[in-house]
């Protein structure tokens, strides 16, 4: 029997390929310019046959527009909603169908080995429907790995499943609402308002359900800080020299927008300026060590703390995962199972000259159970590191590869313990208060040297002791505005609202940069005039319903995970979410000239005089 | 407990009137008239005030009398107006799809202008009362006691309120929210305006695949807007 084995990449065709063929394998191109094929005999099950095991590259079909509807000047944008959509090989991927083509024909059995997530699962798709063109009766089967180690390989070949269609579907879906609204709302953009950007020459001013719900937000930051009124404030600063050293009383009230109130406190505390301690508290305080690692989590926190843009790190991740360094790395997990092994794991780190000490340590006694968050999307484990690091990576690589591991033996570590001393004192009724911290244990801050606990001192004071303050001041202070948004935070809010998945939310930040609607300086992001000026331009036209806000893309979102979940048939998906959509296209071209006078206005922004 | 105040004859008249032409039981009539009274603009429905002269510097460490007062004003000093602003025009924003959203608006400290029909004194939160909030309805009415005065404010605690409620029908307007959001733009306008204004980058294209007459047409445009850019500078 032959069996035809296909993965979404080579490097992990190669890694399947050595575990299952214990390292004896042939390999052969089918043409010069072609994939690579490795062939090795595979007990199955209990079935002798003969292995093949191949790759694709990606998503093997595009979708389109039937050639009517591809020039830009022989329909009108509105037209694309309905307009019938043709799939077609990709030109670059047109070899590796070919391979499949010639593979799969006398083959008995398909096996997918492409990534376990949704686009994975439409890639195996994909694969199945060119395999089933030369040989419609090959039997095909999905296997289900998160690594690709030893055990998990093996494990699959004995647990093979069938595609999950609902996910094939969830993805078909995706697919036809982004090519119907993004190239339906991007000619209408690049049609009608590209005359207003003069340094645009001609290029496209492109529209996708994510970017701009993402530009959105920047924009709405930006103008926050532009729109800002600093407002002043007042409050009531206390502190005390005891025994050498001075302490800071913070008034509870913090700080009053009225001077005058303010004002009437102050004096108040200044005619009867006893102060009385009414409390000393002491009590343990601890810093809780972080939950296992999710990808969202990754590329802020990797972002924030290693300096590496989202999409790079995401790059550099997919490169450790591929070559068995790390677990996979697109999870929306953030819980270790029960009976996970993350002692074996715990014990690759002990040879490291950086934290294999504290790994050691860790295997020793030190060790604590994971704290275990809310997300399991059952289908991968937390990123974990797998593999022992060598030499052979860049420095990037290496801070990524290190992040993870520090992150995975934070996990496995006690929360830092201290004890925290808390005085409230009581002037003319009014409560002020300071507080004191020591770290008693360090523990996982040993390891994750990104967290910060500060330590402070205070003297000790005893509950019913009097004092008069050696400084009691009102002072004023205003506000300052929002600083912009950084990619961290951005990745932070596209999370929390919904705009793309933990395997898209880079790709858009990548793309908007990409497409001159934001730019990047200092770490901070800030859009450019033609950024704000097309998502002031869409703000213009009153609706409920708004495409810089995030409620449609993640309305939208929701109908693909119910499509997945068995809740919405596609059709039901697909027609709602196109009605909606649609709806808007309209009302957006009916307010095509309010919306050129605003992007005007707002193109001129910079030369407001202030 | 009404001992200290004097209802103007005038506006019990009509309330009577009012009240027997529903021709109500004894106890059902005490009760509208009493409702009548909480939503009535004491203005109309006192006839002396009963606050002192110097209501609005009056510092002492108890009131020895208990006064009825009615809110007329209410700002939230604990809190910038401009974050007050943004959370009332998220919920403004939200009830766009949600009309029936429960408004909560964060409380930190609370001034109240507080009325007796003709004199006025202030008011804040000396600790959080509960009755209070930024969103309600202007004219309720309360009782206050034993409180501290400083400078004309009264600095209100628990327990020396006793909240009755009502408040004046036609001195706000329908929308509350909407009433909040223009008082606090108001503020914002003439108050503090140190704007801070950042010059964001245009974009700069490549200017790879142009034809002749692209490149001409654009080399104009940004000429043109350079100067204007020189022009302000040097102002």
């Amino acid at each position: 029997m032959k069996v035809l084995c296909v993965a979404e990449k080579p490097s992990i065709a190669r890694g399947i390929t050595n575990i299952l063929s214990n390292g004896h394998w042939e390999s052969k191109k089918h043409r010069k310019d072609g994939m690579m094929n490795y062939y090795f005999p595979f007990n199955l099950n209990g079935e002798h046959c003969d292995m093949v095991v191949t790759a694709v590259i990606g998503h093997l079909m595009n979708y389109d527009f039937s050639v009517q509807y591809k020039s830009w000047f022989k329909c009108q944008p509105i037209q694309l909603f309905e307009a019938p959509i043709v799939k077609n090989v990709y030109k670059h991927a047109e070899h590796v169908a070919d391979n499949l083509r010639k593979e799969s024909r006398n083959a008995q059995k398909l096996i997918i080995w492409t990534d376990c997530d949704r686009e994975g699962e439409n890639i195996g798709s994909e694969i199945s429907d060119v395999c089933r063109e030369k040989n419609k009766n090959i039997d095909v089967y999905r296997a289900r790995f998160s690594v690709v180690q030893d055990g998990e390989i093996r494990n699959a070949c004995r647990r093979l499943v069938r595609l999950d269609e609902r996910q094939i579907d969830a993805v078909n879906v995706r697919i036809e609402l982004d090519l119907r609204i993004g190239a339906s709302f991007t000619r209408f953009q690049t049609l009608n308002f590209n005359r207003l950007f003069a340094d645009l020459n001609g290029k496209l001013i492109s529209f996708g359900t994510c970017q701009f719900p993402t530009l959105g937000f920047v924009v709405t930051r930006y103008l926050q800080i532009q729109n800002f009124v600093s407002e002043d404030f007042w409050k009531i600063e206390v502190s005390h020299t005891k025994n050498n050293s001075t302490v800071a009383f913070n008034w509870k009230r913090e700080k009053l927008f009225d001077r005058f109130i303010c004002f009437i406190y102050y004096e108040k505390c200044m005619k009867n300026c006893l102060a009385k301690v009414v409390s000393m508290i002491q009590k343990p305080k601890s810093k809780w060590k972080p939950l296992p690692l999710t990808t969202v989590e990754l590329i802020k926190f990797g972002s924030k703390y290693l300096k590496i843009p989202s999409d790079e790190i995401m790059t550099i991740s997919e490169k450790l995962y591929n070559q068995g360094y790390i677990s996979y790395p697109r999870t929306e997990t953030d819980q270790f199972k029960d009976d996970f092994d993350l002692n074996s794991l715990i014990n690759i780190q002990t040879n490291n000259n950086k934290w294999g000490g504290y790994a050691q340590s860790l295997l020793q006694g030190k060790f604590v159970k994971p704290r275990k968050g809310k997300n399991n999307d059952q289908a991968h484990p937390p990123i974990h590191p797998t593999k022992a690091m060598t030499n052979d990576f860049t420095i990037k690589e290496q801070k990524v590869y290190e992040f993870i591991v520090r992150r995975f033996l934070a996990c496995c570590s006690d929360d830092a313990k201290g004890s925290e001393t808390i005085v409230t004192i009581n002037i003319a009724d009014e409560l002020f208060t300071a507080n004191g911290l020591m770290i008693l244990e360090e523990n996982y801050l040993n390891v994750y040297i990104y967290d910060k606990w500060g330590e402070k001192s205070i003297p000790f004071y005893q509950e019913g002791e009097t004092f008069i303050p050696t400084k009691m001041e009102m002072t004023s202070g205003s506000t300052s505005p929002p600083k912009p948004l950084t990619e961290p935070d951005l990745i932070g809010l596209m999370d929390k609202n919904g705009i793309g998945t933990d395997a898209t939310i880079h790709e858009h930040i990548k793309k908007i940069k990409e497409r001159e609607y934001i730019y990047e300086e200092n770490h901070y992001l800030y859009p450019t005039t033609l950024g704000v000026a097309l998502v002031e331009g869409y703000n213009s036209v009153e609706s409920n319903i708004s495409l810089t806000k995030p409620n449609l893309r993640k309305m939208l979102e929701e109908s693909l995970q119910n499509i997945c979940k068995g809740e919405q048939s596609k059709n039901d998906v697909l027609r709602k979410d196109l009605t909606l959509y649609k709806n808007v296209f309209v009302k957006i071209s009916n307010e095509e000239k309010k919306i050129s006078q605003v992007i005007i206005i707002f193109k001129q922004y910079n030369f407001f005089i202030y | 407990m009404f001992d200290n105040i004097i209802i103007n004859p005038e506006w019990l008249r009509h309330c009577k009137e009012y009240c027997q032409s529903k021709q109500l039981n004894e106890y059902d009539m005490s009760m509208e008239m009493y409702k009548n009274f909480i939503h009535s603009d004491l203005q109309a429905s006192l006839l002396k005030p009963k606050l002192p002269e110097n209501s609005t510097t009056l510092t002492t460490q108890r009131i020895e009398k208990i006064y009825l007062l009615q809110i007329v004003d209410i700002v939230e000093i604990g809190i910038s107006s401009q974050n007050v602003l943004q959370e009332i025009e998220e919920i403004i924003q939200e009830r766009k799809t949600n009309p029936e959203k429960r408004i909560n608006l964060k409380k930190n400290m609370l001034k109240l202008t507080l009325s007796d029909g003709q004199r006025i004194i202030y008011a804040v939160e000396n600790s959080p009362i509960s009755y209070f909030h930024l969103d309600m309805k202007l004219g309720a009415k309360m009782y206050i006691k034993n409180a501290e005065a400083v400078r004309g404010v009264l600095l209100l605690n628990p327990n020396n309120v006793e909240f009755l409620g009502g408040y004046i029908p036609n001195l706000t307007t329908d929308d509350i929210l909407i009433y909040l959001q223009a008082k606090l733009k108001d503020i914002l306008k003439n108050g503090n305006k140190k704007k801070n204004m950042k010059t964001i980058r245009t974009i700069t294209f490549n200017a790879d695949n142009n034809t002749k007459k692209n490149t001409m047409d654009s080399n104009k445009k940004t000429t043109t807007t350079r100067k204007k850019k020189t022009t302000i500078n040097n102002k």
